[in-house]
């Protein structure tokens, strides 16, 4: 077994923080695929997109509360938070890169690579090389230079194994003030409740469902609440058919479920604001959806700052974003063949509410070392 | 005669609803808007409708032609909307329904002295043209609220005083 | 969590294989009385037949949005409007209602109306019941609307008090999902356990609301020398808000989301769609199959749909029901059908206050107090409305956030009806068919286009207020649901004929409300818009004043309960004094309607009955005589025939 690249607190703080970014990153790309279906079709693949995304949304707050458990300050207006689409996710041996797309079967077979099960076929391999043509990676070591994880489940083991370390030593690590944990009356959704982070056994609880959630427990296809897998929730669109419990993972048995590809937005695959024609209506639109998604994760760093409060009115926040969202992908992107408009997630820089409050400089360092640009 | 154009069409309905393109876009709609219009009125009464709104914008811009880029005269281009279209008793009911098309979703049917003289089709009668139309009627963003059943806003935002831009509530506020 | 439907479970029962099981209890009717006690007694153990008339499919996400969109698609957006119009099994729908001519009844749709008032009132016969299209306003009942008689001289007395079915409201509660907070909701007597909270905490007022409250909290209000301040009150609501963690002693409450065959996670919280009625889009609000799934999951409760029970046979010597026969249809689109029986130990009648006593009396069982079908009760609505100074943001939230509740009882109640206000989130759309009737007149008639039209909404829909006052109906016998064989459905089952008039207590609470909302309106400072139109179906002169009256779909008293055989139809256990085997429950059984919707009364009340129905059950051990004499062996063990 190589090393363990966590070795204190500040090397938590950046895992932690890195684990932000990885969770939010896979946001983008779920709502590109669930706006871009036609309203009023494909009601099963809609269903499980949204469910996902709004289940990453509570992977992000528990890593929230871990983050502030520790006496982090989390900050999602960072510069590099938001990764620039397309971006690189590790799997193991072929390496793939995360598009905004449309509902698609790319889209599907990404979400799949996204969340599958990936447990490194050794110990010593859950860290592999970074070759150096790739810059883009989401789940790369903040503290060990040019190496990545094999998988998602295996950068969560990293760290509930680096808590488990740091805690031995230092019998303060969890002193963060608890009004800034996030509890169940504030967040509510689908798959899963919130855990409030007080202690190691709270915080590797929290780790260990959001890695769960993802790609199930154990390789089973349901996690320890009986929710879906993430990952057997997309191989439902790709098998046809939904799952049951008994189900093996190859031949689920539940009611069938219908897509048509083709009742779908075809927004240009990561569409970027030079694709916009300069000084349009739709590129001041798609700017502004930017802005306002920039907005919006500010008001999420507030929430996590202390006012957990604030998530109801994040919750309405998404609601106005989606519909941003849905008027983008139904406009035609002149000059571009056809295909549709798209948001493009480039976050304006200061597209915070509190300019005057800056995040301590510790956590942006961090953030340069975790999401190479 | 040829069919008409869709940016005509795209361009009447942004003077006529007071939204921008991109919204107008923005709901999915238009194509099959313009579609219900041909059925239910015929390709001729539409492009007539068409070419009276770009006359229309000729007459605000100071007949200069070049009607896109020209600001235009706002009075003089509702003074020109209402002669040549709201007043005609042939474009003035088509007009309406095509800001009602786009406000509520839903097809009115004209009334019976327009089909009398004009002609009744089928597709003229009161409809719904798709779902979706319901759902993305303008009405709703100019109240600030939700299409009811759809467009959720969230838990407890209508608490809030509703999203309506200021220039809406002047002569409404105590 | 989503509340599983077991996959397959509205097609598994044989209704041919059923009709040789004798049950512990057949239930007709898949509303929330019949899913209730469904879902009780097969916890208990007991096996149970509910027989459904609406169409069969599995509750589903995918099917519920084919409501959806029956509703997007809809040109009436009326509280049927998502759901099937099936001819087999008819339900009346508010657009329905036509103004009757004396002495000629209307007969153009589902329920004849008689006159000679007529009403608009509505139930939905769909897997679910009317809660597909309730409200949720989950109000309880004062103390004293169970003491009308005694109290006030007007109505009747309940063989029940308010601390009797107290703890069923709690249990009601828990079932349906109430959010609300007990510090708004203890007033006019209306008492708590010690510790006790809602389910969830309430759901926030309306902008409107507060709004409304600014000025209205400290009005004041004399009557009969009782003098009132009202105060804008938040109501409790039958749909999913945040969970009160202080719930069941600490140990909280998990919301129950949307109803499927496969998971989903849909309807955990209310969104504000503002379409609670007719559907609600995510199902956070509650509706009965959610209950339903969690009796099918049982295994205990057999589903038998397009089912419409027919006639009730019962033996004529013992008086005890022997058998339900009912028509089941092939296919919701045609008329064919097989005639099938159902029998069980017990019978529940639950299918609703027009319908129990349809089929009782459709059977020929008039009841020996001669009530059966009588005291029919609705409450009476009548509305008003106007236009705020303010924008105020009408159109959003729920329905109904918040009201006044302050005049829902009083001395005043010896002589005049009381009743509730709601404010109306959704604006003029009950009274005038907004925001679509006002984007038309601006459009079509005030030369409204672009900006002056966007400009013209706001003035004209952003400050709609509509207050709608719920008022009492007293039990009167001749209002009344009968039956005629003039009269008949698809499926040759007879249809509701009903005869209703308001009474005058109820007129006079009618007209005090009018003046009321006047009060109201100069208060806010707002121009009073109301107008009642004489050619409107329920237009009704009280004292030479017109008004302009709407049915509430809370239907009531049509096998009303008492103490005594002569003066009722069922005890307070629901139970037939006629037959010791049947009981009828739901709303039919209230004596009173007070001023609370009554959906979360009679599922208080259904709850209730369970424990009688189970007593009974285990008290009745010897085999009971059924009609065949065939399957005798059968008749202990619950299991099919030999």
């Amino acid at each position: 077994m190589i090393a363990s690249t966590i070795e204190n607190r500040d090397d938590l703080v950046s895992y932690l923080n890195a684990a932000m970014s990885l969770e939010h990153a896979t946001i983008p790309p779920y709502l590109t695929a669930y706006y871009s279906i036609h309203s009023g079709t494909n009601s099963d693949a809609a269903h499980i997109i949204r469910v996902t995304a709004v289940e990453e949304m509570l992977h992000l707050t528990l890593a929230a509360n871990v983050l502030n458990a520790i006496g982090g300050k989390p900050d999602l207006t960072r510069p590099g938070f938001v990764p620039s689409y397309p971006a690189y996710l590790p799997d193991g041996e072929d390496d793939f890169t995360v598009d905004l797309r449309p509902f698609s079967p790319e889209a599907v077979e990404t979400f799949c690579k996204i969340e599958r099960p990936g447990k490194a076929p050794s110990a010593d391999s859950r860290l592999v090389e970074t070759p150096d043509s790739r810059t883009h990676f989401l789940v790369s070591s903040p503290t060990a230079e040019k190496m990545r994880f094999y998988s998602i489940g295996e950068f969560y083991e990293e760290i509930i194994e680096g808590l488990e370390k740091v805690a031995a030593n230092d019998p303060a690590l969890f002193h963060g003030d608890p009004a800034r944990q996030v509890g169940p009356e504030y967040f509510y959704s689908g798959g899963g409740a919130i855990t409030v982070v007080t202690d190691l056994q709270s915080a590797q609880q929290a780790l260990r469902f959001i890695a769960g959630q993802g790609e199930g427990l154990d390789s089973g296809i349901y996690d320890a609440d009986g929710e879906l897998a993430h990952y057997y929730r997309f191989r439902q669109l790709q098998l046809g058919r939904y799952y049951q419990v008994g189900d093996r993972p190859d031949a689920p048995s539940g009611p069938s479920l219908s897509i048509s590809w083709d009742e779908v937005h075809k927004v240009k695959v990561s569409v970027r604001l030079a694709d916009y024609p300069a000084g349009s209506e739709l590129a001041r639109v798609a700017r502004d959806f930017n802005a306002d998604y920039g907005a919006f994760l500010a008001l999420l760093t507030k929430a996590f700052d202390g006012r957990p409060d604030l998530l109801q009115e994040g919750v309405c926040e998404m609601f106005r974003l989606r519909d941003g969202f849905n008027r983008l992908v139904c406009n035609p992107l002149p000059g571009s063949g056809g295909l549709h408009a798209g948001p493009t997630f480039e976050i304006p820089a200061g597209a915070g509410p509190d300019p005057g409050v800056s995040p301590d400089a510790g956590a942006t360092d961090e953030t340069a070392r975790t999401v190479t640009r | 005669m040829t069919a008409p154009s869709f940016e005509k069409f795209l361009s009447l309905s942004v003077d006529l609803t007071a939204f921008e393109e991109t919204d107008l876009l923005g709901t999915g709609m238009a194509h099959a808007y313009l579609a219900k219009v041909r059925a239910a009125c015929g390709d001729e009464v539409v492009t007539d409708l068409l070419d009276a709104h770009r006359a229309a914008r000729a007459d605000a811009a100071g007949g200069t032609g070049s009607h896109a880029r020209t600001p235009l005269d706002r009075d003089l281009f509702d003074r020109a909307l209402r002669h040549r279209i709201l007043s005609d008793d042939r474009l003035g009911p088509v007009a309406r329904n095509v800001i009602k098309l786009w406000y509520a979703g839903m097809w009115y049917a004209l009334p019976p002295e327009w089909t009398d003289r004009h002609g009744a089709r089928t597709a003229a009668e009161t409809s719904t043209v798709t779902a979706a139309a319901y759902q993305e009627g303008l009405l709703w963003r100019a109240i600030g609220a939700n299409p009811p059943g759809a467009k959720a806003p969230g838990y407890g935002s209508w608490a809030e005083p509703p999203r309506i831009a200021d220039r809406y509530l002047k002569g409404a506020t105590r | 969590m989503y509340a599983k439907f077991p996959k397959g479970a509205a097609h598994r029962t044989d209704p041919g294989a059923a009709a040789e099981v004798l049950y512990d209890a057949v239930v007709v009717g898949g509303g929330i009385s019949g899913a209730l006690v469904a879902l009780r007694l097969s916890e208990a153990g007991r096996k149970v037949l509910l027989l459904e008339a609406g169409p069969a499919e599995d509750l589903t996400l995918r099917g519920y949005e084919r409501y959806l969109d029956r509703f997007y698609s809809a040109i009436s957006k009326d509280n049927q409007a998502p759901y099937p119009a099936v001819a087999n099994a008819p339900m009346p729908r508010g657009t329905d209602a036509r103004r009757i001519t004396p002495g000629a009844p209307d007969a153009s749709s589902y329920i004849v109306q008689s006159g000679p008032f007529a009403t608009d009132t509505t139930y939905t016969r769909v897997l679910g019941g009317t809660t597909m299209h309730w409200e949720g306003k989950a109000l309880r009942m004062l103390p004293e609307d169970f003491r009308m008689r005694t109290l006030y001289g007007e109505g009747a007395d309940w063989p029940l008090t308010y601390e009797d079915l107290a703890p069923y409201y709690s249990e009601a509660e828990r079932e349906i999902g109430v959010s609300a907070d007990v510090e708004d909701q203890a007033y006019l007597g209306i008492g708590f356990d010690e510790d006790y909270v809602f389910p969830m905490k309430g759901l926030p007022l309306s902008y409107l609301d507060r709004t409304v409250a600014k000025d209205v909290d400290g009005m004041p209000v004399d009557l009969d020398g009782e003098h009132r301040e009202l105060r804008v009150r938040p109501f409790p609501q039958g749909r999913n808000g945040i969970p009160n963690p202080a719930y069941d002693g600490g140990r909280g409450y998990v919301p129950r989301g949307a109803v499927s065959a496969y998971q989903v996670e849909v309807g955990e919280r209310c969104q504000g769609n503002n379409n609670c009625v007719p559907i609600c889009p995510v199902q956070a609000k509650y509706n009965a199959g959610k209950t339903l799934a969690l009796a099918l999951q049982s295994g205990r409760v057999d589903l038998v749909a397009q089912a419409v029970a027919h006639k009730v046979h019962v033996d004529e010597s013992t008086g005890r029901v022997t058998e339900i026969e009912y028509r089941r249809y092939d296919r919701p689109d045609s008329p064919g059908h097989t005639t099938m029986r159902a029998r069980g130990r017990l019978f529940v009648l639950a299918a609703n206050a027009v319908e129990n006593p349809r089929l009782m009396l459709a059977s020929g069982l008039r009841g020996s107090s001669g009530l059966m079908g009588r005291n029919f009760m609705d409450h009476a609505y009548l509305l008003a409305w106007a236009l705020l100074p303010e924008v105020a943001g009408t159109f959003r939230g729920t329905i109904c956030t918040g009201g006044i509740t302050d005049l829902r009882g009083g001395r005043f109640r010896s002589r005049q009806a009381a009743f509730t206000v709601d404010i109306h989130n959704d604006g003029w759309g009950w009274a005038r068919g907004a925001p679509m009737t006002d984007l038309i007149g601006l459009v079509d008639s005030g030369g409204r286009y672009g900006e002056s039209l966007r400009q013209g909404l706001v003035d004209r829909v952003s400050r709609q207020l509509q207050l709608a006052f719920m008022v009492e109906v007293p039990a009167d016998p001749s209002n009344r649901v009968t039956v005629s064989p003039d009269f008949t459905d698809e499926l040759g089952n007879m249809r509701p004929v009903l005869s209703y008039n308001v009474p005058e207590y109820t007129m006079r609470g009618v007209a005090y409300a009018r003046q009321l909302s006047r009060r109201i309106f100069a208060r806010l400072g707002a121009e009073d818009h109301t107008a009642y139109d004489p050619e409107f179906w329920g237009y009704a002169v009280h004292d030479g004043e017109g008004y302009e009256i709407r049915g509430g779909n809370h239907l009531a008293g049509t096998h009303v309960m008492g103490r005594e055989p002569s003066t009722s139809v069922v005890d307070a256990d629901q139970r037939c004094w006629d037959h010791e085997n049947l009981y009828m429950v739901g709303g039919g059984s209230m004596p009173t309607v007070g001023t609370s919707n009554v959906t979360l009364t009679l599922a208080a009340l259904c709850l209730r009955s369970v424990r009688a129905m189970l007593a009974q059950l285990d008290s009745e051990t010897a085999p009971i005589e059924v009609t065949t004499g065939r399957d005798q062996a059968a008749t202990t063990s619950g299991e099919t025939a030999p």
